[in-house]
């Protein structure tokens, strides 16, 4: 006899603080709410300027020093990735739209040459190293990514092709596992 | 009243003892920044305007226009978030620098910051919390891990407090992971403003009950995504949420079951 046990599970209500006051009369409307974070965010925006410049050299000069042996230094690769990450996070809402696509193709790049387990595409990274260089750049600085499509679907290409040598890989990995 | 919109296809009754007032509102224009054209039936709360059945039109306009104002009101709700406590736990003080002037451009005052997993564990021990931001690159074991920590614990005070991903990580296995540890939503980086508005109304006017299994206590990971808040999704191909009366021939139910069919 087979016996249909069902997992044992519990739901519980919950209507904490956070929703009750949320939910009280008298708040900000949305409008409201976006125009004072809007001026709010204006007011920290210098700072987090210069915290993507200098976070931009830092990545420029992990980058070049990771392919300056014959081998990438894992260490230096590391460290690039998180200054990637750390532009992708904020680069956007300083101002550096196009700062913060590069940093999110090279996320991609890392993430794709981690998952995959391919070699470090070093010619790749040298392309956004470049155009890194170039966003910083008065003439590009503050541009967003739709003003530029010639500049930015070059990117896009390389991009896309370490996506799917990543996926190929992974699923080449599954299919012998 | 802008002239272009039009009201009131049957008049409103109140539904007796219901506490509730069934209209249909014909709406054409734009008011309030969205443009809007359909005949919808709603159901408002009675003690949210006031009308007098039977008088001129001109007065049943108004008393209409205010009930659309109470819909659209509930469609985009005020928040209220003074007097909350917000913790935000990123190890970079130049990301929480911008959540931290979004949240006080929304009117929090209390927003406190923490840069590993100890330091956060720290501030809960001795804090009131309402809601929390975490990164999952937190030093000294992990976002996620912390989350997970807080839920499982059943002397935690903070066990079914708000938690919101904060990450750039956008990855499936990083959606996947947040959602088993117990968090309630994932917000991408860079946060934007009405990004962040949206899921703390989220949360707030839509909570979901709490799962306690062997393996998981959080949110009811069975999601059923009901449409956006402000009615409307944010990208130009978004459709709307509600299911509108049909515009032209439907399929018959002997097609729809070949169709049916076709697919088991």
């Amino acid at each position: 006899m087979t016996t249909n046990a069902r997992p044992t599970f519990r739901e519980i209500e919950v209507d904490d603080d956070f929703g009750r006051t949320m939910r009280t009369p008298g708040g900000i409307t949305r409008s409201a709410a976006m125009a004072r974070a809007g001026s709010d965010i204006d007011r920290v925006r210098p700072q987090v300027s210069r915290y993507v410049k200098d976070e931009c050299a830092r990545l420029k000069k992990a980058l070049r020093s990771a392919q300056a042996g014959a081998q990438p230094d894992a260490a230096l690769v590391a460290q690039a990735y998180l200054a990637s990450q750390n532009l992708r996070d904020v680069a956007d809402t300083a101002g550096f739209p196009l700062v913060g696509l590069i940093a999110r193709n090279l996320c991609v790049i890392f993430e794709a040459v981690d998952a995959a387990q391919i070699d470090y595409p070093a010619a790749v990274v040298d392309c956004h190293t470049e155009a890194l260089g170039l966003a910083l750049s008065r003439r590009y600085e503050g541009k967003r990514p739709k003003e530029l499509p010639e500049l930015l679907a070059g990117l896009s290409q390389i991009v896309e092709i370490a996506r799917a040598a990543a996926a190929q890989a992974a699923i080449s990995g599954t299919a012998a596992g | 009243m802008d002239g272009r919109v039009r009201y009131g296809s049957r008049i409103p009754r109140a539904r007796a003892g219901a506490g509730l007032t069934e209209i249909n509102i014909k709406t054409g224009g734009r008011r309030g920044g969205v443009n809007f054209s359909r005949t919808k039936q709603h159901r408002v709360a009675s003690n949210d305007f006031a009308w007098e059945p039977g008088a001129a039109s001109g007065a049943l306009e108004l008393c209409l226009w205010l009930a659309g104002c109470v819909v659209l009101a509930a469609r985009n709700p005020s928040i209220n978030i003074a007097g909350l406590s917000f913790l935000l736990a990123d190890p970079n003080p130049h990301s929480t620098a911008i959540i931290h002037s979004i949240l006080r451009g929304f009117g929090a005052s209390r927003v406190i910051e923490a840069r590993t997993n100890r330091d956060a564990l720290q501030i809960l021990n001795e804090q009131k919390i309402d809601l929390m931001m975490v990164e999952p690159n937190l030093p000294k074991g992990g976002g996620l891990a912390f989350i997970r920590s807080i839920r499982q614990d059943p002397n935690s005070p903070c066990r079914t407090v708000p938690i919101l991903v904060i990450t750039g990580d956008t990855r499936t296995s990083m959606i996947k992971g947040s959602r088993d540890c117990g968090a309630n939503m994932v917000i991408a980086k860079p946060l934007s403003p009405s990004s962040l508005y949206e899921r703390l109304t989220w949360v707030a006017f839509h909570p979901r009950k709490f799962i306690e299994t062997a393996n998981y206590f959080g949110p009811d990971r069975r999601f059923k995504i009901e449409g956006f808040p402000s009615g409307k999704g944010r990208r130009a191909g978004d459709n709307e949420v509600e299911v509108k009366a049909e515009e032209g021939p439907t399929l018959s139910q002997d097609d729809i079951d070949s169709l049916l069919a076709q697919a088991r």
